[in-house]
């Protein structure tokens, strides 16, 4: 590897003021996974790495007025095993689940898969789909963007210079919501998604009154699908409701030709399958925990 | 730049220069080789170690990020001269052909043990999903590991 210099900051301001200090030659850096393997293969030119992996302060999932707020620093172990993560936002303990291995869960970070906005990001679909604000600080202060602003293109987001992912807030859901994340990937445990969807809904009577739909790599960016949000809107849940909304799914995807992964023509097949699948999950999920509610 | 952690119990303080992996400082400078250096990139598993009781690849850790904490590799893992359930049970059921992926594996399995002493052998073969065999010899793998968590029970 290129020889680096390797900061450690006390505290956000710092890690924020070194960046600043360095700009374009310096990164974060929090589990790594994704940053060395790039640096290694030279494809990224570092001369600063900021860490931030000590700054426990960013490593948290706590309950805020019914919604949830994760800590960028939490890894998609934590994330995977945390029983706050058991109700209705399930769909994101699920991607965190499906990332890799073992031994990347325990490195590997939400911030970090979202800030550095690979196509690939698991974490993303489901964000999407609970309509996720992240709080970016930067050194005029801090700003929130909805996630489905974030993302500009593959590994470019709206993070300035120096700016930093601080937190994920998570609103709060109706009693009657569910999510779920499906994916294709080679096998577990070895290589990046093929492709992926997170659907959630929430229930009222039996009526879909809220639909999320978003997808994962089938598009330069991880991207929400508003054509079949609004076709399940008012809808009862039922299986060929979510075949059509599946096929709107599939439309709506835009995958890159060439990738190593898989090739679009594979992708638009999966796509409608995956989104079925998750959103029968979704609205199963729904119901269930309705019932739990009402007890 | 300066980093004190520990192997196998014993504290090291290093002078290395930051873009020095955890699993070079190991097998390089530390002499630990059981560790081995497989694909380099975080797929394969044959360098993982525990940091603070976790599995990791060692390949994607920078060293200057496991300072303070605690590292085992597969030398720390017997005791007194004595082999562990696991390194015994993997001589036992065969489950090294060729050997290259067998530390990874023995340390991701005693992680699992760790938190979980009576694994399905499905939940054997999730928690050791991020380590390759190429011998293919998975099925003695996920027997010596069923067989040293009923060895492990025992003991306790």
């Amino acid at each position: 590897m290129r020889p680096f210099e390797y900061l450690i900051p006390a505290s956000v301001d710092e890690a924020i003021t070194m960046r600043q200090e360095h700009g374009d030659c310096s990164r974060f850096i929090a589990g790594g996974t994704e940053l060395v393997v790039a640096m290694k293969a030279g494809k990224l030119r570092v001369d600063y790495l900021v860490e931030l992996s000590r700054l426990t302060t960013l490593r948290y999932l706590k309950l805020t007025d019914g919604g949830l707020t994760i800590g960028p620093l939490t890894t998609h172990a934590e994330i995977a095993r945390s029983p706050l993560l058991r109700g209705p936002w399930l769909a994101l303990a699920e991607a965190s689940a499906s990332i890799r291995e073992p031994q990347v869960q325990n490195l590997g970070t939400i911030g970090g898969n979202i800030a550095f906005a690979v196509p690939s990001a698991d974490t993303a679909p489901p964000l999407l789909t609970f309509d996720a604000m992240l709080a970016l600080q930067g050194p005029r202060g801090t700003r929130t963007v909805p996630i489905s602003e974030f993302f500009l293109a593959p590994y470019r987001s709206v993070l300035g210079p120096a700016e930093m992912l601080v937190e994920i807030h998570l609103p709060g859901t109706g009693s009657h919501f569910g999510s779920a994340f499906c994916k294709v990937g080679r096998h577990h445990g070895l290589g990046l998604s093929v492709v992926s969807v997170a659907a959630s809904l929430e229930l009222e009577a039996g009526t879909i009154v809220r639909a999320r739909v978003a997808m994962g790599v089938a598009a330069p960016t991880p991207r929400r699908v508003v054509e079949a949000e609004s076709l399940l809107l008012g809808e009862k849940p039922d299986s060929s409701l979510f075949r059509e909304a599946g096929r709107l799914v599939s439309q709506a995807a835009t995958p890159r030709a060439g990738s190593i992964r898989g090739s679009p023509e594979y992708k638009r097949e999966v796509l409608p399958v995956l989104a079925e699948r998750a959103l029968g999950l979704a609205a199963a999920r729904a119901s269930a925990h309705a019932e739990r509610g009402s007890r | 730049m300066k980093i004190s952690f520990t192997v196998n119990g014993r504290s090291q303080e290093l002078e290395i220069r930051p873009e020095r992996t955890l699993l070079e400082v190991l097998r390089d400078d530390l002499g630990l080789t059981g560790t081995k250096h497989g694909c380099d990139s975080g797929e394969c598993g044959a360098c993982t170690v525990l940091i603070d009781g976790e599995p990791a690849n060692s390949c994607l850790v920078l060293t200057p990020a496991v300072r303070g904490r605690h590292v085992l590799t597969i030398e720390g893992l017997a005791e007194d001269g004595k082999l562990h359930p696991l390194q015994q049970a993997f001589i036992d059921h065969g489950a090294l052909q060729c050997g290259f992926c067998g530390s990874g594996m023995i340390l991701s399995a005693k992680a699992l043990l760790d938190r979980n002493p009576s694994p399905s052998r499905a939940e054997v073969r999730r928690g050791l999903a991020g380590n390759l065999c190429r011998c293919s010899g998975y099925q003695q793998i996920v027997d010596a590991v069923m067989d040293a968590a009923d060895r492990l029970r025992e003991v306790r």
